[in-house]
């Protein structure tokens, strides 16, 4: 479903991604792990074209990513994000929030965007919070309007960005609850995030990235228990208890 | 010197005629100065360079020379093209591009004030320019402009004392036609700085209120 | 006078021919007019600074009577316009005997106005340097004047640059004004050859220019000083 090739992305003197190549496939759930600065959350915003790589080459869905043909905001449609920092609209209800794009992008009824958008907050965990704006709710509950509002959109993909970093211990659980359920249901994610019992229970696959590289890449039990690299495994031993 | 008590009484509904039409260039050149200064603003977002420069050099033209020097050019120097604008208008237009480079600079500051993450999300939900600007962008950086265009619209009714030099009739001229005839600056010109700050105080102090009132985060 | 032809008379319609010699020909005075507007601005902002810090203390101290002189001083001179304020000093006081010079009156105004706007942004910055620091310097044995002058102040103006910077942008701006009493500085550099000459189009043109390029030297200044010595907190 996305098949990147070797792809290099500078800012500046700096080489955030190196020559990365991958492929996720349909209903996979892979978790990119890595110290900061490794490219993952780069890597992650390439695939949305959120930043534009410099050479080689995405293709989503058989679409290639930077054909000028290509209609990014078509294609954006199809792929949801969900970002660190919630990234919420402060002056829009929680309601509104979900359903602004619906109706302006995917050019849904107000009426079908509603009844999407409430099954989304059910689904999510919060549906007396509709008519609330954000800053009346915890990060957790932020994150989770965030996650259903890109779901509303109805994408083929979702993408996490350290979906739980900025948020207090007590809610990254709602959350990732959250996420296991859409990975369970066969969603293809592509996640980047420090959870690693996340990535043990729901990833098929791990990639651990560092220096703008994809050092290794394999099933949780494989990469966690036997590390080929020595990167690998000085990492996992600062990260893992 | 005995402080004339009254000569101000006397000459107070003359000085009050003048303060219409303080109020009234203050409140055209607001109207037209922010239309043109958001105008300014968001074509200075461009990434076409054949807008922005010309656009980004007026803004600079408007904002970083003195008010008066803008009159004296629209009023003395424009006729040499064949454009002869009376005192008020001339003082109307000279403000209005002030205002307008100004407002231009306060959308900058509001849109740059947003965090990058309201664009980022706007975009992955598969919204155009069009679309982001319209729902997401332009209203929340509004709501960050009305203080700063508060200020703007207080600076430009002291301002407006400006056009007298070029002869226009308003509160300051009124008051220097008053010292003409009777001599009697102290007192006049304390009335007239009186009167200018029963109109813009309230507005200082409200201002700072709007100010404070936005902690909410957007 | 200079009687240079236009080069390209399809600009200007009414067959008013453009003669930039003009402004050539008494470059000394513009120099000399653009040295003035330097000069008052450079005074008014050192003092008008101290005015500020000085207020600014005034307005934050625990005593009534202080605090209520400065706000009615800030709140006094933010809301009425500097020209009215300059003809009160150039025009009013000789009514009551004092009879001060343009420079001298231009000044004063100038300095007050800016002293004004300086003591709110100076204000904003003292509320913005942490309270630890106060309690760290007397911890250190500092005495109160001391800390103040040692530690809480050159954090408070470091913090405040980037507004002081624009105050004194716009002081230079202002300065325009004193023209209208006759100081000699470029804006009465302009109109008093404009009355001689009546070649407005190139003697305001030509004065838009320097304060212009004044402008853009200061502003570079201070992006070159925020840059080496503002921070936030």
């Amino acid at each position: 479903m996305i098949e990147v090739r070797d792809i290099y992305k500078s800012f500046g003197k700096v080489k955030a991604l190196n020559g990365v190549s991958a492929t996720i496939k349909k209903g996979e759930v892979v978790v990119i792990i890595g110290p900061s600065g490794s490219g993952k959350s780069t890597f992650l915003r390439c695939l949305n074209s959120l930043e534009k790589i410099d050479r080689g080459t995405i293709i989503i869905d058989n679409i290639p990513l930077t054909a000028s043909k290509t209609n990014i905001h078509k294609v954006r449609e199809e792929i949801g994000m969900v970002f660190q920092q919630f990234n919420l609209f402060p002056h829009l209800t929680v309601l509104r929030n979900i359903t602004l794009a619906q109706i302006k992008v995917r050019k849904r009824s107000q009426e079908e965007a509603e009844r999407i958008a409430r099954d989304l907050l059910l689904k999510v965990g919060i549906p007396e919070k509709a008519d609330n704006y954000p800053f009346q709710l915890s990060g957790g509950q932020q994150q989770r309007v965030a996650i259903a509002r890109a779901l509303a959109m109805q994408p083929k993909i979702m993408l996490f960005d350290e979906p739980t970093s900025a948020l207090d211990p007590e809610m990254i659980g709602e959350v990732l609850d959250v996420m296991k359920n859409l990975a369970k249901e066969g969603m293809t994610m592509a996640v980047v995030s420090h959870e690693m019992g996340f990535a043990r229970e729901v990833a098929s696959r791990v990639i651990f990235m560092d220096e703008g590289k994809i050092v290794e890449e394999g099933t949780p039990e494989r990469l966690f228990e036997h590390p080929r690299e020595e990167r690998t495994r000085t990492f996992l031993s600062k990260v893992l208890k | 010197m005995k402080f004339d008590f009254d000569v101000i009484a006397k000459n107070l509904p003359y000085l009050l005629s003048g303060v219409k039409f303080t109020i009234a260039l203050a409140c055209l050149v607001i109207i037209l100065g922010t239309f043109l200064g958001v105008i300014f603003g968001i074509l200075k977002l461009s990434k076409n360079r054949l807008i922005r420069y010309p656009v980004s050099f007026i803004v600079e033209l408007t904002r970083d020379t003195p008010i008066i020097m803008q009159m004296f050019f629209i009023f003395f120097g424009l006729p040499a093209l064949g454009i002869r604008l009376n005192t008020f208008p001339s003082a109307a237009l000279a403000m209005s591009f002030f205002a307008a480079g100004n407002t231009a600079e306060i959308v900058r500051g509001a849109i740059d004030s947003l965090p990058t993450g309201q664009f980022d999300a706007a975009k992955s939900l598969g919204m155009n320019y069009l679309q982001m600007m319209i729902y997401v962008i332009i209203p929340q950086a509004l709501r960050r402009m009305l203080p700063p265009m508060m200020g703007l619209f207080t600076t430009l009714i002291k301002d407006t004392s400006l056009a007298a030099i070029i002869g226009a009739f308003e509160l300051t001229r009124a008051g220097q036609e008053i010292i003409e005839r009777t001599f009697r600056s102290l007192e006049i010109y304390l009335v007239v700085a009186a009167i200018y700050f029963i109109i813009c105080y309230p507005l200082s102090y409200y201002t700072r209120k709007v100010e404070k009132g936005r902690v909410t985060g957007f | 006078m200079g009687l240079g032809k236009s080069p390209n008379p399809i600009l200007f319609p009414m067959g008013y021919q453009l003669d930039p010699s003009i402004v050539i020909k008494h470059l000394p005075l513009f120099l000399k007019g653009v040295f003035l507007t330097v000069e008052i601005s450079f005074f008014a902002i050192v003092i008008g600074l101290s005015i500020g810090i000085l207020a600014a203390v005034a307005r934050t101290s625990k005593f009534k009577i202080l605090n209520l002189i400065s706000a009615v001083y800030v709140e006094v001179f933010r809301n009425t316009p500097l020209l009215i304020q300059i003809f009160i000093i150039f025009f009013g006081l000789p009514g009551i005997g004092i009879k001060l010079s343009p420079y001298i009156s231009g000044l004063t105004a100038l300095v007050l106005y800016v002293g004004a706007y300086n003591t709110e942004v100076i204000r904003s910055g003292l509320e913005a340097v942490p309270r630890g620091q106060m309690e760290a310097a007397k911890s250190l044995g500092l005495t109160g004047v001391q800390a103040f002058l040692y530690i809480i102040l050159p954090q408070t103006v470091r913090i405040s640059l980037p507004a002081l910077g624009n105050n004194w942008v716009s002081l230079v701006k202002n300065s325009s004004l004193v023209s209208v009493i006759g100081m000699v500085e470029l804006t009465w550099v302009a109109l008093d050859l404009n009355a001689l000459t009546f070649r407005s189009f190139e003697l305001f043109g030509a004065a838009t220019i320097f304060y212009l390029i004044l402008i853009f030297i200061l502003i570079n200044i201070q992006n070159f000083v925020e840059r080496r010595f503002a921070y936030k907190t």
